[in-house]
């Protein structure tokens, strides 16, 4: 084996070892990430985890801002607390916590969705 | 010398080979694992397909296409909706309808005969009596009840094959496709996806129906998380393990309103046309089509688990079923594919 052979193969079993070894890494910090989307758009992200104080804002949508979905977020869970749609399955849901769960106010088109990995590829209900 | 030369000739050229392999193969994954995922909010509800492989692209973009095309026929209102105009007509006249609402309407006939009435698309009349998930929730007398419940049956609705049409025999009847429209927009989206060659997906139309479209792309099981019925912050509290098969889940927590200290959901029962009483917390259908899943999802629910499960395996469909007293029940044909992920679950003695 010639030196320009040994080269290639260190260089491509440290490629290798190296990017098995980064696809392993866990992601840095303990962060779980809060994304609200209205009509497919993320309008804010929130890390959960890093939350201190409660957080409570409105998110304003429609052709006009007319429609409303209040949204609390606390250390590790987030909820919407109030909205001015018809049906109120979003307030009444509650709280999410968990990576993979989200909640949808379809009048509104918003959707509050926790990122990261949840063990699933799916949540039915 | 010319030996030696030959051999470095032989390195350089397996060297150079197993290169290109590593490059085809890495190719090969990449083309084969390509996420292509398109949200929309369609049929009153949210609907979200990752497509997985280069096609997946040019797949999803006829996939909303006809989804879009579906739900304008089939909404129970609104211009174009062929199902207004057949709710119109009742006891006037047969409507002509498409093919597609025509075959989904069909089926839905099959699956109400099947289950002897549990599940009716003619049901529509009381649902919108009580006004669940409208705004308008209300409690209402049992004669309003007993007077909208004599429009309520699935044999008063009149099919002509030949002529393509739909006719409710008694003025006031109405027919609400709901659920079992979404079942058709998934396996309909599913045909569309595999006729381009797209062998991996996942199509969740609305938070209780999840079509697979082949296995996973690293050729494991789908893992479908199922909603923890009662803490429903919980999320899932079991996992089933899935191939190539569609999902319905039916459930009483997620619409319903609550009067006088008493809980009223959203899923009537077509022989009392008040919220089904019974011992399920939560049903899901595994089935080839997702047609199948929603009717029956429904009807399993009306029916209560011992029925229902009967039902189910009778249909030769699987399902599992979450009862009050937290137990899970699984159709035979599931075993080894329920995981359960809560520790106030536990699977039922059988």
């Amino acid at each position: 084996m010639r030196r320009g052979d040994r080269l290639l193969v260190i260089v491509l079993v440290v490629a290798i070892a190296a990017s098995w070894i980064i696809a392993r890494l866990p992601a840095r910090g303990e962060s779980l990430l809060a994304e609200i989307k209205v009509d497919g758009k993320v309008v804010q992200t929130i890390d959960l985890a890093k939350l201190t104080e409660p957080l409570e804002f409105t998110v304003y949508s429609g052709s006009s801002n007319q429609q409303t979905n209040v949204i609390r977020a606390e250390t590790g869970r987030i909820r919407v607390v109030a909205a001015n749609c018809r049906e109120q399955l979003d307030v009444r849901q509650g709280w999410i916590t968990r990576p993979g769960q989200s909640i949808i106010c379809l009048p509104h088109r918003l959707v509050v969705t926790i990122r990261g990995e949840s063990g699933v590829d799916g949540i039915i209900r | 010398m010319s030996k030696s030369w030959h051999q470095t000739t032989v390195r350089r050229l397996a060297t150079a080979l197993l290169l290109v392999a590593l490059i085809a193969v890495g190719f090969w994954r990449y083309a084969d694992t390509r996420e292509y995922s398109q949200t929309a909010f369609l049929m009153s509800t949210q609907i979200e397909i990752k497509a997985y492989g280069l096609s997946g692209r040019a797949a999803l973009a006829e996939v909303f296409a006809r989804l879009s095309d579906i739900d304008q026929r089939m909404r129970v209102s609104g211009t174009g909706s062929e199902i207004e105009t057949v709710n119109a007509n009742a006891g006037v006249q047969p409507v002509a309808v498409s093919a597609d609402t025509f075959s989904v309407i069909q089926r839905a006939l099959e699956f109400s005969q099947r289950s002897t009435g549990k599940f009716d698309i003619t049901i529509q009349p009381v649902v919108a009596l009580w006004g669940i998930g409208t705004g308008n929730e209300r409690v209402p007398a049992a004669a309003e009840i007993r007077t909208a419940l004599a429009l309520v049956s699935y044999k008063n609705v009149q099919l002509d094959s030949a002529k393509q049409t739909v006719y409710l025999t008694t003025k006031g009847m109405g027919i609400d496709l709901g659920g079992i429209a979404k079942g058709y927009a998934a396996d309909e989206a599913k045909r569309i996806l595999s006729a381009h060659g797209v062998k991996h997906a996942l199509l969740s139309i609305g938070e209780s129906s999840i079509t697979a479209l082949g296995e996973r792309p690293d050729g494991k099981d789908w893992r479908i998380g199922i909603q923890d019925p009662v803490n429903l912050e919980n999320g899932y509290m079991a996992v089933l393990s899935i191939g190539d098969a569609a999902l319905s889940t039916s459930g009483a927590y997620e619409r319903y309103f609550i009067k006088d200290g008493v809980r009223y959901h959203h899923i009537i029962d077509p022989a009392t046309g008040s919220p089904a009483e019974s011992d399920v917390l939560s049903v899901t259908i595994v089935s080839p089509d997702a047609i199948d899943g929603d009717a029956l999802s429904t009807a399993v629910f009306v029916l209560g688990r011992e029925r229902g499960m009967a039902l189910v395996e009778a249909s030769g469909l699987n399902c599992v079923v979450i009862t009050k007293d937290n137990a899970v029940w699984y159709t035979d044909g599931l075993a080894g594919r329920v995981e359960l992920a809560s520790e106030d679950y536990h699977y039922a003695a059988r």
